[in-house]
C-alpha cells in the first residue's frame, strides 16, 4: 500500500479529510482488503487509548506539594500595592497630602534602584534555536553593552568562513 | 476567609475568580482538585517522576501568574493542561540535545519501520480489566520515543488537531502525521505483543 | 451639608498626589521596549536613512558591515507577566514575555515560524541585538532597547 493511501487512511479516521476527499478514500479503499483491515487496526487503536488513558496519582501528599507550590509563588511575588484610596480618603487630615508625596518620592527612588542593577549574573541568558533549520550562537560585548544572538541557517556551506561575521578578538575572549 | 471545607464545595469556576482576586486557599483547592490530572498529563510525556512532579509544580506557580489572563474560553483544568503541556515540551526539547539516541529510535525517525509491522487484526485488548489495560497502555507508551509519545498524547488524550499539534511541536502538518502514524502502529503492535506473551 | 471649598480643593490635592504617586513607572508593571530594525552592508545607500552614530559605533565595532540603516522603528508596551507581539516587518515578528526578575523571553518568528528563544535579564541601558545574514553579503539586525 502507498505511504500517501496509509496516511490519508488514518486522516480520514481522524476527521481531518474534507467532505470530497473522504468519500475518495472509501471508494479506493473499497476493494482493498489490506487498507480495510489497517483501517480497522488505526479505529481500534484510536478507541482503546482514548478510553483508557493511563490514570496516575502525585507521588507527594497533598500538604507537601501545595508547600512547594505555595513557597514557589511567595518567591516570585512581591507585596501587592493594596488599593489606597478607601484608606487615605479616611483619613482627613494633614498627613494625607504628605503619605501622598512620600509615596510618589519611594516609588522613584524604587524605580531608580530596581532599574540599576549590579547583579553581576544579569549578563547570562538562556538561548535555544527553535527550528531544525536555524541555530544560533550568541555572546555578550561587555564594552558595548550588547548581547548578541546571531542566527545562521543550516545549510551545506554552514562551516564556511564566508558565512560568519568577522567579529573583535575582545569580544571572543 | 472561607475554610478549606467551604472551598471544597465550590465550583471550578468560583474558586477561579477567588483565585483571580487573591485568595490562595481557593487556589489551593484547584491545586488538590486537579494535580493528579496535571501530574499524570506531564508524566506522559517526560516518563519520568521527578521531572513530572517539577513540570507539574512549575505550571501551578505558572498558573498563579497568569491566572488573570484566563478568561474562561475554556475549562480550567484544560487551560491549565495546556501550560503543563507547553513546559514539557520546552523541557524535552532542552533534553532531546543531550539524550543519546538508541538505534531503534533513530529507525523510528528515518521513517518506513511502521510498513514492516504487521495489521493487528484483533483487539489486543479485549477481555482485559481497564487496570490491566491502562497498565499495558502506560507500558507501551514508555517504549515510544519522545516525539512519537509526545504527538500520541497530544492527538489521542489531548484531541488536538493536526495543525494544532505541528505548531506545538513546531514542526510540519507532514511530520505530525508520519510520527502519529508511526507511533498508534507501534502502540497496536506492542499491545499485541504483550497479550501474546501473556497467553503463551 | 454643602462642603467648604477648602476641604474641596484639599481633597482634589490629595486625589492628584495619588494619581501621580500611581502614574509613576512602577517596575513592576510595563516594560516599554523599542526594537529597531537595520540593515547592514558594505555599499553606501542615498536610499536609505543611516542609524544614529553612537548605534551605528557600537555595531561597526562588533560586526564587519561598514553601514548601517534603519528600516523600521516599533515600540511596544509589555506588561507584566504578559506577551506582547511586536512586528518589525511582514516577515519578522518578536513576541515579547516578561517575566519576574525582571527577565524577557524573546521569541523570533520569522515567516510565521518560531526560529529563536531568548530569555534574559533586562539589564537598563544594554542592548539585546538579533542578527543574521541576509541577500548579497549583508545582515540584519534587530536592536532591541529597555526604554522605560
Amino acid at each position: 500500500m502507498k505511504p500517501e493511501l496509509e496516511l490519508k487512511l488514518q486522516a480520514y479516521v481522524d476527521g481531518e479529510l474534507s467532505a470530497r476527499e473522504a468519500r475518495d478514500v472509501e471508494t479506493a479503499i473499497a476493494n482493498d482488503a489490506e487498507a480495510q483491515g489497517l483501517l480497522r487496526e488505526l479505529q481500534t487503536t484510536t478507541a482503546v487509548l482514548r478510553q483508557n488513558e493511563p490514570q496516575l496519582a502525585v507521588p507527594e501528599s497533598r500538604e507537601f506539594y501545595w508547600s512547594k507550590i505555595e513557597r514557589a509563588i511567595e518567591q516570585t511575588e512581591r507585596e501587592p500595592v493594596r488599593p489606597l484610596v478607601a484608606f487615605w480618603f479616611s483619613l482627613r487630615r494633614v498627613l494625607v497630602p504628605a503619605a501622598g508625596l512620600a509615596l510618589v518620592l519611594f516609588l522613584a527612588i524604587a524605580s531608580f534602584k530596581v532599574n540599576t542593577t549590579s547583579d553581576p549574573l544579569s549578563h547570562l541568558a538562556e538561548v535555544e534555536s527553535l527550528s531544525e533549520h536555524v541555530s544560533s550562537f550568541s555572546f555578550r560585548s561587555h564594552s558595548h553593552n550588547m548581547f548578541v544572538v546571531w542566527l545562521h541557517e543550516n545549510t551545506e556551506q554552514q562551516a564556511s568562513a564566508d558565512m560568519e561575521p568577522e567579529f573583535d578578538d575582545e569580544i571572543l575572549q | 476567609m472561607a475554610t478549606q471545607q467551604e472551598h471544597a464545595a465550590l465550583g471550578d469556576e468560583k474558586l477561579v475568580r477567588l483565585a483571580q482576586r487573591g485568595d490562595m486557599r481557593a487556589f489551593e483547592e484547584l491545586v488538590a482538585r486537579h494535580r493528579d490530572k496535571i501530574y499524570a498529563r506531564a508524566f506522559s510525556m517526560v516518563r519520568n517522576e521527578d521531572d513530572a512532579v517539577d513540570l507539574s509544580q512549575e505550571a501551578w506557580v505558572k498558573a498563579w501568574q497568569r491566572l488573570k489572563q484566563f478568561q474562561g474560553e475554556s475549562s480550567f483544568v484544560t487551560w491549565m493542561t495546556r501550560i503543563v503541556i507547553n513546559l514539557c515540551l520546552d523541557h524535552l526539547r532542552k533534553a532531546k540535545r543531550h539524550r543519546a539516541e538508541s538505534i531503534e529510535m533513530m529507525d523510528e525517525e528515518s521513517g518506513g519501520v511502521e510498513r514492516q509491522m504487521p495489521v493487528v487484526q484483533i483487539n489486543p485488548t479485549e477481555g482485559l480489566e481497564r487496570g490491566e489495560i491502562r497498565q499495558r497502555i502506560d507500558k507501551a507508551l514508555g517504549q515510544l520515543s519522545y516525539e512519537h509519545r509526545t504527538v500520541l498524547v497530544l492527538h489521542e488524550f489531548e484531541q488536538l488537531e493536526y495543525k494544532e499539534i505541528a505548531k506545538r511541536m513546531q514542526c510540519s502538518i507532514g511530520t505530525v502525521m508520519s510520527r502519529l502514524f508511526y507511533a498508534r502502529r507501534r502502540m497496536a503492535n506492542l499491545l499485541a505483543s504483550f497479550k501474546r506473551d501473556e497467553l503463551s | 451639608m454643602s462642603r467648604s471649598p477648602f476641604r474641596c480643593a484639599f481633597q482634589c490635592a490629595v486625589v492628584l498626589l495619588l494619581a501621580l504617586a500611581f502614574a509613576c513607572p512602577v517596575h513592576a508593571a510595563n516594560l516599554k521596549m523599542e526594537a529597531k530594525l537595520i540593515w547592514g552592508s558594505n555599499e553606501p545607500s542615498k536610499d536609505h536613512k543611516p542609524i544614529d552614530a553612537a548605534l551605528a559605533e557600537k555595531l561597526a565595532a562588533t560586526f564587519k558591515w561598514k553601514y548601517y540603516y534603519i528600516i523600521n522603528t516599533v515600540v511596544g508596551d509589555i506588561p507584566s507577566r504578559e506577551t506582547r507581539k511586536l512586528k518589525v516587518s511582514d516577515q519578522c515578528t518578536l513576541e515579547i514575555t516578561e517575566l519576574e526578575g525582571p527577565k524577557i523571553e524573546l521569541k523570533v518568528i520569522g515567516k510565521g515560524v518560531p526560529v529563536n528563544k531568548t530569555v534574559k535579564q533586562i539589564v537598563k541601558g544594554e542592548s539585546i541585538t538579533i542578527g543574521g545574514d541576509a541577500e548579497n553579503k549583508c545582515a540584519w539586525f534587530i536592536v532591541l532597547t529597555q526604554l522605560e
